[in-house]
């Protein structure tokens, strides 16, 4: 029933894609706050989402799905898909440097995220410079797999970029220097409000608080690595990367996250420095859920917080009108333990369909 | 033993919380400025200190026999929190870095002084550059901490951001960097200076950079350079700058280049073989931070540990030290004193895995060879000579070293020959000082921030111990006996 689904809506797709508009009817939708909505339809016209309703008014060709439909996973900073590393040790500071330059677009990995529901990656150089340069929003596929090629800056206040025999600095105080010097700097108007640092400590937590705190309008987030716990509480009430679940220090980690949840903090996880796995971003939402009791938080943390980290919140990780289409269906909630991943929606066409013996 | 497990009992409970009014009903008050007041009733309210009432008592009000209080202890001269983090090495001279960007605020070391009875200290950016940075002032809790699973408010505050620029003269700024012809030139330690001319070379060159810039500026030039910004305040006056320099003839040179740039608010630190110096100090009016005077260092380098120096094992963290009973061959014959003697196999195992005294007294190489003729009578020879002082803990909170701490420091003063009252206001009103502090800390005052230790004798008697420690008027520190 599910094969035939999809193969149906494959046949309907290819030859009209940009004329008809498609409603899309499967058991269920995926809400914002991670809940299960039966009856509702979900419209898709030129690769966009262009109606959620339960009686859709847009005329179109309807398509019964089998499953739980979700929009896509968002891997808010990971290295997939890096040719090499993303990184250029020369110099002190890189914000001319694309991580989008260094990516292997061809990759197999794409396919296999894609069969674990995720459909956009949002690559980051590594942290190895104090300014290391930009990210970019791939998804998983599609004609122009380049969402956004220029995202946010990183900047990086962790051991690898703030201790450099070779060209410096050797201290965060020196990193601190550097960082103030270069948004002293015009050049640095383009970001120097729209950067993500990679902090690892209590230290470097409060040198990220003075730098950004009198920028005006600021959309920075941290990303928090090492012993979150021993710094986590600087992060109250915000919105902040976390590496994807790695299965050391298991006790602690669930405290941790506890904590912070309390505390008003929101989390997008990726994979850069965390559990690589193409599977760890669901696994950690699960265990985000398990740990704060919160499937809202959860849900979030893999889909709209990542984009709202972005600034993108109206183009990808939600099933909001005039978003991307990247749609994901399951055979249950993704959240579930269970579910598999049935086919994905990209682009208005069918991008990836699980064989019957992988279901 | 028993003042160690009271000491981990007050770790472990969460602080107190924020109260209204506290009354003390005391034997015997220090103001912190010389002056003894036998038998006050004082009264702390909201953080600060309300009343003072001389011959008073009240109900209800906190009453131990014999006990004194003292003003919250000031450490003149510290490097808690301070780590590699805040030492930019890949330039000599970086004035305008501030400590308090990146000092460790949730660092055990303050637990460890405010147990104590430090309640606030001036830290130190450490000595790897000639010029190194700005200094930060603290109180030694109730800040906001990051960890989320510390207590609430055992974090320490920042309450002045430019405290002092540090400025070090002797071995450690030049430590360790080589020339190029002894090294790779790509690595940045391949940097001057290389000798104490060069370091002084470095001083001197920055400076003249400084004057040239002030006069710029008098000229209307629009001229912005945020390192030489800070050098002219500290020409004018307006931040303080700390020397380090160890040797008297290091010393000297600051008072050299004090007279050449007229540097209006110096301070040397450590100046542990100040005492040879002591005249040109007194005239010069010039206040010295000492760092922690130990007991004839020489001799240690020379003979390796002894079982005396090993007291710091004995008398370890609180936390381990119900555990030193079940050690074969250890046994406690003081008990009440706190000490552990050692003998027999287990004296044998301690020597043989001990550090050297040095490491173990976090006292570096570089101090070693720069305090040759050290001696813990310092800060009374600089007192008889004319020397305003206060003194300072440098690493030693970092490690639990009770006997290098702050007031253990004023004690051996005292031992080796300084006024008590003197040593008192040297750890409290004379380090608020040097810290900028002094119209709000470092004595019991109406007024004054509610600082203060409550002590079970005489604070200078070595048997005393701290009862209470209170922080703007939180106890932060609670030692009390059960009644």
């Amino acid at each position: 029933m599910i094969l035939f689904s999809t193969l149906l809506l494959t046949s309907l797709l290819a030859p009209l894609p940009q004329q008809d508009a498609v409603i899309l009817q499967p058991d269920a939708i995926v809400a914002a706050d991670g809940s299960l909505q039966e009856g509702m339809s979900v419209v898709v016209k030129e690769g966009r989402i262009v109606e959620v309703a339960a009686e859709p008014t847009t005329a179109g060709t309807t398509v019964r799905l089998s499953g739980v439909l979700a929009p896509g996973m968002i891997d808010a900073f990971s290295g997939h898909g890096a040719d090499r590393l993303l990184t250029e040790q020369s110099l002190k500071t890189t914000p001319d440097l694309r991580a989008v330059d260094g990516l292997q677009l061809s990759s197999p990995i794409w396919e296999s995220l894609m069969a674990r529901g995720v459909t956009a990656v949002h690559i980051t150089p590594d942290a190895t410079n104090v300014v290391a340069g930009w990210g970019a929003l791939v998804s998983t596929a599609g004609k122009e797999r380049v969402i956004e090629a220029k995202t946010r800056m990183i900047g990086s206040l962790v051991q690898s970029a703030i201790n450099d025999d070779r060209v410096g600095p050797s201290s965060l105080a020196g990193a601190v220097e550097i960082l103030e010097a270069t948004f002293a700097n015009a050049a640095a108007k383009e970001y120097r409000n729209n950067m993500w640092f990679f902090v690892e400590s209590a230290e470097s937590a409060r040198a990220m608080e003075n730098l950004t705190s009198d920028l005006k309008d600021s959309n920075n987030h941290a990303i928090l690595m090492g012993e979150v716990g021993s710094f986590g509480g600087a992060f109250a009430g915000q919105l902040v990367g976390l590496p994807t679940m790695s299965y050391g220090a298991l006790a602690r980690r669930a405290a941790t996250w506890e904590l912070m949840h309390k505390a008003g903090v929101r989390f997008a996880f990726g994979t850069r420095a965390g559990n690589r796995e193409w599977d760890s971003l669901r696994t950690s939402a699960m265990a985000l859920s398990r740990f704060t009791g919160s499937a809202t938080a959860a849900w979030a943390s893999v889909t709209s917080n990542p984009a709202e980290m972005l600034g993108m919140e109206s183009e990808v990780g939600s099933l909001k009108v005039g978003a991307r289409a990247d749609l994901v269906l399951w055979t249950g909630h993704p959240l579930d333990s269970t579910a598999t991943v049935t086919a994905v929606f990209m682009d208005g066409t069918t991008a990836y369909r699980a064989t019957s013996e992988e279901n | 033993m028993i003042i160690s497990s009271l000491l981990s009992l007050c770790f472990a409970l969460p602080m107190a919380q924020q109260s209204e009014s506290i009354s003390l009903s005391v034997d015997r008050l220090h103001v912190g400025n010389g002056e003894i007041i036998e038998n006050a009733l004082v009264v702390l309210e909201d953080g600060k200190i309300v009343s003072i009432v001389p011959g008073g008592s009240a109900a209800g009000a906190i009453h131990f026999e014999g006990a004194e209080l003292s003003p919250g202890l000031v450490d003149a001269f510290s490097f808690m929190g301070v780590g590699g983090a805040s030492m930019e090495e890949s330039r000599e001279s970086t004035p305008s870095i501030h400590l308090a960007d990146t000092v460790a605020l949730d660092a055990p070391s303050f637990a460890n002084a405010l147990s104590e009875g430090v309640t606030s200290a001036y830290l130190s950016p450490d000595s790897f550059n000639v010029i190194g940075g700005l200094g930060t002032v603290v109180k030694t809790g109730g800040g906001v901490g990051a960890n989320l699973f510390a207590d609430a408010g055992s974090a320490a505050r920042i309450i002045d951001r430019e405290g002092a620029l540090k400025v070090t003269l002797g071995n450690d700024a030049s430590n360790g960097n080589f020339t190029p012809r002894g090294g790779s030139t790509r690595d940045f330690k391949a940097r001057r200076p290389n000798t104490r001319m060069g370091t002084v070379w470095v001083v001197r060159r920055e400076f003249y950079r400084a004057k040239a810039y002030q006069a710029a500026l008098a000229d209307g030039e629009k001229v912005y350079d945020k390192d030489l910004e800070v050098l002219v305040k500290v020409l004018e006056g307006e931040i303080p700058l700390r020397v380090q320099a160890r040797r008297s003839h290091d010393v000297q040179t600051a008072l050299r280049l004090q007279a050449e740039f007229g540097w209006p608010n110096l301070i040397i630190e450590e100046a542990t073989e100040g005492q040879e110096a002591a005249a040109e100090l007194a005239a010069a009016g010039v206040s010295v931070a000492t760092g922690p005077a130990y007991d004839a260092v020489s001799r240690a380098i020379a003979r390796g540990p002894q079982a005396s120096e090993l007291k710091f094992l004995a008398h370890p963290p609180a936390i381990c030290c119900e555990d030193i009973h079940e050690v074969e061959g250890l046994h406690s014959g003081h008990e009440d004193n706190g000490l552990v003697e050692l003998s027999g196999p287990a004296l044998d195992f301690l020597v043989a895995l001990a550090p050297r005294y040095g490491a173990a007294s976090g006292l570096n190489g570089g101090r070693f060879s720069e305090g040759r003729s050290a001696t813990p009578a310092l800060p009374a020879l600089l007192f008889e000579a004319g020397v305003s002082l206060a003194m300072g803990s440098a690493e030693a909170h970092d490690q639990t070293l009770t006997e290098a701490s702050l007031i253990h420091q004023a004690r051996n003063a005292v031992r080796w020959g300084m006024p008590a009252a003197e040593a008192l206001q040297a750890i409290t009103s004379r380090a608020a000082a040097l810290c900028g502090t002094a119209d709000h800390v470092g004595k019991v005052e109406v007024g004054f921030d509610a600082d203060v230790v409550l002590w079970s004798g005489d604070p200078l008697d070595s048997s005393s111990r701290p009862l209470l420690v209170i922080l703007d008027g939180r106890i932060a520190v609670d030692n009390r006996p059960q009644q």
